[in-house]
């Protein structure tokens, strides 16, 4: 038989730099937008930012101001002089307003329209003073006016509370009256030179205060809203990955604040009893269970015994063991889920490590099936790292199993240690049945979905995790000949889908989940979870004959992670 | 013979799951363990502490009146020159509760469900250690060993070959383990009290231990290598 050796040191190698260009490309995301708002509100980068954008902010206002100035003043111009304007229509009627040829005067008919459409009255006084022509004028400003009548109600714009508007005709003073309280006449006093010259420094001086001010409010509103941003965007990171999270929040952001912070209590409590839950459970089955498996294995031992009897035993014996390792793997998987720092470390030799997995691996599997070998690199010897050296172990025994407990027919399986670059490589590998790349490349993709999940510096991909595939579309043979044992001949359609049973027969044990890792049950999937929690992944590999998974753990980070939770 | 001396010991095993006790109870019965009194709980325990002076107790940690982290202190604590060896067998597996039943002086912690034959094995090697006793002789393939005297008796030769230091260390933290392969590590920890290093020394003092023991040391049958694990050490009768 082959002896399948841990991946060669170029492989192991390319296989660590994969790993660690994959963790480059998935670099926090959330790590990355909370330094970002970090920076944004920092003050240097802030105020030059916002004063930039002030600046850009008031050119825009001002540009804003004049078109609307220009705007005003060609509509004021079109109220005050346009056509309907009384200025407009005084004008029209002085033009118009002519001698006839019986010497007396008047106007046309379309003007005197207009004139009764906007309700004005009009009269001509003479040089002298005296009404000599009027229209619709109301009797009692039929008098006579002195230059001083004249002067005044020219100035003041009111004739007797008329709104009056006057122009010059050729023989005389045109006065148009319109309606009380239809017009007001604002009268602007005269002013200084110097004040008028000064005007415009006195509009900038105004504008360039109310600008500072308001940049002042605006800055500090904005800067408070930035600075809790880091935080916010921490607190639903967390949340995300279902972490706990508390964020004190101040001012409008306060009540997001408590909402996050009552987020977090309600998933820490929900958390907290279902890790109860599952430690209780698995609490009260291990007594059973070692009294089940301490009868079924004296039971296998018993040489007195038939051998039919004692081969049941046997399988009772291994199906406990399955139980114990399941168990063993619940606890591990609420740890890694739940507990705020499940992982503690402390240091730990992988060499060591792997021989003495190895060893015990190769003392209790010696009837000649397996052949258990340890390989570890002479660079690997004197490396001690800060693990988990439990969690760390388990991983390793979980895929020794996994390599025992899909090859009943034995195979040999290498424990291996290598150096793969700034990353130790631990590794199981097995010359068994092996499985199809498609296979191979799902692990692996949810491997990775795992890492990009389960560190607090790398962002969850966008896309979310990773789902499973259709169980139909990825095992086709399996879903036909699942449809066909259930006599799919009457449902052809459950062929495409096996949760829908055939023939209305409700779907019970249906392996639409058993994808990927759940195909393999909590081990491997355990395995990429604690290498995650080291900060490390776990890369799969292997077609056809033999299986090979492999660990790959930052030797730096491992002990990064340790002095900061020293310190 | 030395086992049956180590099976004479008597034995105080405390479980509140009566089915439990039962179990363990005729597991060591039947692997040759005479004296194995049971208790449901701290009082019995205690009952039966001062009734028939165990020499090794088999503790449960979670105990209807009690925690057993207390009552091993209580009982170590009874005789301070020769304090009672503990193991403890329990379900809580927790790296706290390892190390809180370490802390109150336990010799080993078996966590359930446990292998009958862990169980022996740990309580012989808790036995060993707190009992020792002078070193038996193991017949090898091509001689007789006889680690008390550092000495090897060559079955063709009739010739007696001492045996180093080094080598003695190395052969008897093998002859503990007889039949079952034991790390590099381990053996090195044993002869320099160091697992790190000492690689090829340890190749040295195997490929000398071998010229000594093995009629061909290049195909020995006695001091087996488990590859890129460690070694092995066989009896003659194939244990």
């Amino acid at each position: 038989m082959e002896t399948p050796r841990a991946h060669d040191a170029a492989s192991m190698e390319a296989g660590a730099k994969t790993a660690r260009a994959d963790r480059r490309c998935n670099a926090s995301a959330a790590t990355q937008r909370a330094d970002r708002a970090r920076k944004k509100a920092s003050a240097p980068f802030f105020f030059g930012r916002q004063a930039a954008l002030f600046a850009l902010a008031c050119i825009g206002i001002i540009v804003l101001d004049l078109c609307l100035c220009m705007g005003i003043t060609i509509y004021d111009n079109e109220l005050s002089f346009g056509n309907g304007s009384p200025k407009s229509i005084t004008r029209e009627i002085a033009d118009t307003l002519a001698v006839q040829e019986n010497g007396g005067y008047d106007v046309p008919e379309a003007t005197k329209a207009w004139m009764k459409e906007e309700q004005c009255w009009a009269m001509l006084l003479s040089d002298a003073g005296n009404p000599i022509w009027s229209k619709d004028a109301p009797e009692k400003v039929l008098r006579p006016y002195s230059m001083t009548d004249v002067a005044v109600f020219s100035r003041m714009g009111y004739l007797d509370d008329y709104p009056c508007f006057v122009w010059r005709h050729d023989d005389g003073l045109l006065v148009t009256g319109f309606p009380k309280e239809s017009y007001v006449r604002n009268v602007i006093d005269y002013l200084p030179q110097q004040s008028m010259v000064n005007w415009p420094l006195y509009i900038l001086f105004v504008f360039f205060t109310d600008a500072a001010v308001l940049f002042f409010v605006y800055s500090a509103s904005k800067r408070r809203v930035m600075a809790s941003t880091a935080p916010m965007i921490e607190a639903l990171d967390a949340l995300a990955h279902e972490k706990p999270a508390h964020v004190q929040l101040k001012g409008s952001l306060r009540d997001v604040g408590e909402s996050i912070n009552a987020t977090s209590a309600i998933m820490r409590r929900k958390d907290q009893a279902r890790k109860r839950w599952v430690t209780g459970v698995s609490h009260d089955i291990r007594t059973p269970l070692a009294i089940s498996l301490g009868h079924a294995e004296r039971i296998a031992d018993d040489e007195a015994l038939d051998e039919s009897l004692r081969a049941q035993a046997r399988i009772i014996v291994r199906q406990n063991e399955r139980i114990r390792d399941l168990v063993s793997d619940l606890n591990i998987a609420s740890k890694l889920e739940y507990d705020m720092q499940p992982v503690d470390r402390g240091p730990v030799r992988p060499a060591k490590l792997v021989r003495a997995i190895a060893a015990d691996y190769a003392n209790v599997y010696d009837d000649g099936r397996f052949t258990i070998e340890a390989d570890v690199d002479p660079a690997c010897e004197p490396l001690a790292i800060e693990l988990d050296e439990r969690l760390i172990e388990r991983s390793l025994r979980n895929l020794a199993n996994n390599a025992i407990r899909h090859n009943d027919a034995g195979c040999a399986i290498v424990l291996s240690a290598h150096m793969a670059g700034a990353d130790v490589a631990l590794g199981v590998a097995d010359d068994g049945a092996g499985m199809s790349a498609e296979a191979v490349a799902r692990l692996n993709e949810e491997a990775d979905a795992i890492a990009c999940e389960a560190l607090p510096d790398r962002g969850m991909p966008s896309s979310g995790p990773t789902p499973p595939p259709d169980w139909a579309a990825w095992c086709p043979e399996k879903a036909a000949a699942l449809n066909r044992a259930r006599g799919g001949s009457c449902c052809e359609t459950a062929a495409e889908s096996p949760v829908a049973a055939p023939c209305g027969e409700e779907a019970t044990l249906v392996p639409k989940d058993l994808v990927g890792f759940n195909e393999h049950g909590l081990g491997l999937s355990l395995v990429a979870r604690i290498a995650a929690a080291h900060g490390g992944r776990v890369v799969f590999s292997g077609e056809a004959r033999g299986f090979q998974a492999l660990i790959l753990l930052p030797i730096e980070r491992a002990n990064d992670e340790s002095e900061r939770t020293n310190a | 013979m030395r086992d049956a001396t180590l099976k004479s010991r008597r034995i105080l095993l405390v479980d509140d799951e009566p089915e439990l006790r039962r179990m363990v109870a005729s597991i060591l019965a039947a692997e040759g363990f005479e004296h194995v009194t049971q208790a449901a709980d701290v009082r019995e325990a205690l009952e039966a502490f001062r009734r028939t002076k165990p020499e090794l107790a088999l503790l449960d940690v979670m105990l209807p009146d009690g925690d057993g982290f207390t009552l091993c202190q209580y009982l170590r604590a009874f005789d301070a020159d020769a304090p009672l060896p503990v193991i403890f067998l329990t379900a809580k597996d927790e790296t706290d509760d390892r190390l809180a039943g370490l802390r109150s002086g336990a010799d080993d912690y078996v966590t359930k469900p446990f292998s009958p034959q862990e169980l022996l094995l740990r309580i012989m090697a808790v036995l060993r250690r707190c009992y020792p006793a002078a070193p038996e002789t193991i017949a090898l393939a091509s001689c007789v060993l006889d680690l008390g005297n550092a000495d090897a008796l060559r079955v063709d030769s009739g010739e007696h070959l001492s045996l180093t230091v080094k080598e003695r260390a190395i052969l008897e933290a093998l002859a503990r383990n007889l039949g079952r392969i034991v790390t590099a590590d381990a053996l090195r920890e044993a002869a320099w009290g160091d697992s790190f290093g000492y690689g090829q020394s340890l190749m040295t003092h195997v490929r000398r231990i071998r010229e000594k023991i093995e009629a061909d040391p290049s195909h020995p049958r006695s001091l087996i290598t488990a590859k890129g694990i460690g070694y092995k050490l066989v009896a003659a009768d194939g244990r």
